[in-house]
């Protein structure tokens, strides 16, 4: 418990934003003179990854609020870049993207905080599958096939790099500040101890929507960024076994951490990659690394550092702290 | 109308199949089970190893039928094996850990489908006897539609007998009432764990084997599957076994109903319905049942 809140404290520290986010825009510098085509492509992938499983953690690691939709929401914002990419400027298509995955995401919100636990993972989870099926059988935005030839007009390769690392140290920072705002607390609370909080007068309900909100707009931001770094958006984006993943990196890093998502983005991304030239062992690795890590690492790669830390400065004469169950 | 009516309630009794084995474990062992999709495709896989490995040009029903009942109890086997060496270890995890630790299966064992089989889609042809379509009181239904049926109601009554009217479904019923107190006075409720494990996913496998002539077989079966399953169980009310056999009639038969007049609609009713029901009844449609009513 202490070394939770401690490890909270020190995150909460401008030094716990600007330290990683100095790290990111680092990258984001020296990648250009290193890599490119397909490398390119796949670094892109992580800092969008990056940002989809941070947004994501508001609803796990912020809020209780397991939802096993968010590939809708990622999709949404990649479909809404594909519809509208050729009439008007990248700014405002991404921001437009943003809104309507918020938008959408609100919607849902309105119907899903009505339950909680394993009944609203699977009502996420279930209108979620029920927009990647209305993906499939729209003619409008493709079908099966999706929407090709999207295409960041003047950018070249390294514009879109810059845009998608420009967008994503944006999008980080801002979800740092909710994260540990008035209100981002308030989730935490709320987390803890939703009765509690309605009997101090909080809305839980309404928090619960803006956080659920949040989460969307900022899987509908990778989307749309996604959109112009792969140039294709297919209904296979929205598919739930993708809204999957984001969740396998936030369990890796660590759920109870700002930065957790972010390193569990970085070697999950790593991984599939290196994997995907064997069709089926890539799933027998991804499903053999979510069970070790919710069996023997609950806190995740992070919760490992700090438990490794505290076992270092106390000597090994006491057990570490127990793991903080998700 | 009539027809797809018909077609849809054989639909139904087939998503029945999946659901209730994924009740039964959910009232005992209190996990929502993704990696149930898994066994079906199993059972699946298993159905279609056998049938092809034999050859018979048309494929004879009594063949058939031994297919299906090794592919079911192929999948129990690998079930109580999985329980005893994962689920074990994933109980004590609390529920989203485990619904998450569920889904880590799932895809192991879609992933071990994958490098067995491929993912090129395979198919069984319908069995002889059942391949051709009756008239029914003036409609057409194909036969294996009323094969499923039969199967289902069949599987409805022996659940119904086997945890009212048996010693062991006492057991069972009272392990989901209160594990603890079961340990208490000395019930092996461990044992009584994998039992039931081990029938939910000889269900999903005798599903899965069901289906083979139905569907275009490919690992990602299991995913596909898995979900409108869930549909059909939180739609129902978690860990009742008749609301899952209601709401698995109704998905089956609004959803055949979409193919006919609205193809558009196909599948996505599912989730509409869904979401209808559950701004209007949060708990599903049969609340709170005492354990498996």
């Amino acid at each position: 418990m202490l070394a939770r809140l401690r490890s909270r404290r020190d995150s909460a520290s401008l030094a716990g934003l600007l330290g990683p986010i100095a790290l990111i825009v680092v990258a984001v510098l020296v990648v250009p003179s290193l890599a490119s085509g397909a490398t390119m492509f796949l670094y892109e992938l992580v800092l969008i990854q990056i940002l989809m499983a941070t947004s994501t953690n508001f609803l796990f690691g912020r809020s209780h609020m397991p939802s096993l939709g968010q590939a809708a929401f990622f999709g949404t914002g990649a479909y809404t870049v594909a519809l509208v990419y050729d009439v008007v400027p990248i700014p405002a298509a991404l921001l437009l993207a943003i809104a309507v995955s918020a938008v959408v995401a609100f919607v849902i919100a309105a119907v899903s905080v009505r339950t909680d636990g394993l009944v609203f993972a699977n009502v996420t989870l279930a209108l979620g599958q029920g927009m990647y099926l209305l993906a499939v059988k729209t003619n409008w935005v493709g079908s099966e096939n999706g929407i090709p030839g999207i295409s960041a007009g003047s950018l070249g390769a390294n514009g879109v790099w810059y845009l998608v690392g420009g967008c994503v140290i944006a999008a980080l920072v801002v979800c740092w500040v909710i994260y540990h705002s008035p209100f981002g607390l308030t989730l935490y609370a709320i987390r803890e101890d939703p009765i509690r909080l309605e009997f101090l007068g909080v809305n839980v309900a309404i928090y619960r929507m803006v956080s659920f909100t949040i989460a969307g707009a900022g899987a509908g931001l990778a989307g749309g960024l996604f959109a112009y770094a792969s140039g294709i958006v297919t209904p296979n984006t929205m598919y739930w076994t993708q809204s999957g993943y984001p969740i396998l990196m936030i369990l890796v890093g660590g759920m109870g951490f700002f930065w957790g998502p972010a390193i569990g983005a970085i070697g999950v991304t790593l991984l599939l990659n290196e994997l995907s030239g064997n069709p089926g062992w890539n799933l027998i690795i991804l499903g053999l690394v979510l069970i070790g890590v919710l069996l023997f690492a609950p806190r995740g790669l992070l919760g490992l550092w700090v438990d490794a830390r505290a076992w270092l400065r106390r000597g090994s004469a006491r057990r570490p702290l127990p793991a903080h169950s998700p | 109308m009539l027809g797809s009516i018909f077609a849809g309630i054989a639909d139904g009794f087939l998503l029945f199949l999946i659901a209730s084995g994924l009740t039964l474990i959910f009232g005992v062992m209190r996990i929502l089970n993704f990696s149930h999709g898994g066994y079906f495709m199993l059972g699946a896989y298993f159905a279609y190893q056998v049938v092809t490995s034999a050859g018979f040009s048309p494929l004879p029903l009594g063949f058939f039928i031994v297919a299906v009942l090794i592919g079911s109890v192929g999948v129990g086997a690998v079930g109580i094996a999985t329980e005893r060496l994962l689920f074990r270890r994933i109980y004590e995890l609390s529920d989203i850990a485990s619904l998450l630790g569920t889904f880590g299966l799932l895809l192991l064992i879609e992933g071990i489908a994958e490098v067995i089989w491929g993912i090129n889609p395979m198919s069984v042809p319908f069995p002889t006897l059942v391949d051709k379509s009756v008239k029914v009181v003036g409609v057409r239904v194909a036969t294996y539609s009323i094969v499923l049926i039969g199967v289902g109601i069949l599987v409805g009554i022996g659940l119904w007998y086997l945890l009212r009217r048996t010693a062991f479904g006492e057991r069972a019923r009272a392990v989901a009432e209160d594990r603890y107190m079961c340990e208490l006075v000395g019930m092996n409720t461990a044992a009584v764990s994998t039992a039931v494990f081990a029938i939910g996913t000889m269900l999903a496998g005798l599903g899965g084997a069901l289906a083979t002539p139905l569907v275009a077989l490919t690992p990602d079966v299991a995913t596909a599957f898995i979900i409108e399953a869930f549909a059909v169980v939180i739609v129902g009310g978690l860990g009742s076994i008749s609301g899952s056999l209601i709401a698995a009639l109704v998905f089956g038969v609004v959803d055949s109903l979409a193919i006919t007049y609205v193809p558009s609609l196909s599948g996505v009713s599912f989730f509409i319905l869904m979401f209808v029901v559950l701004l209007v009844r949060p708990q599903g449609l049969v609340k709170n049942a005492r354990a498996f009513a």
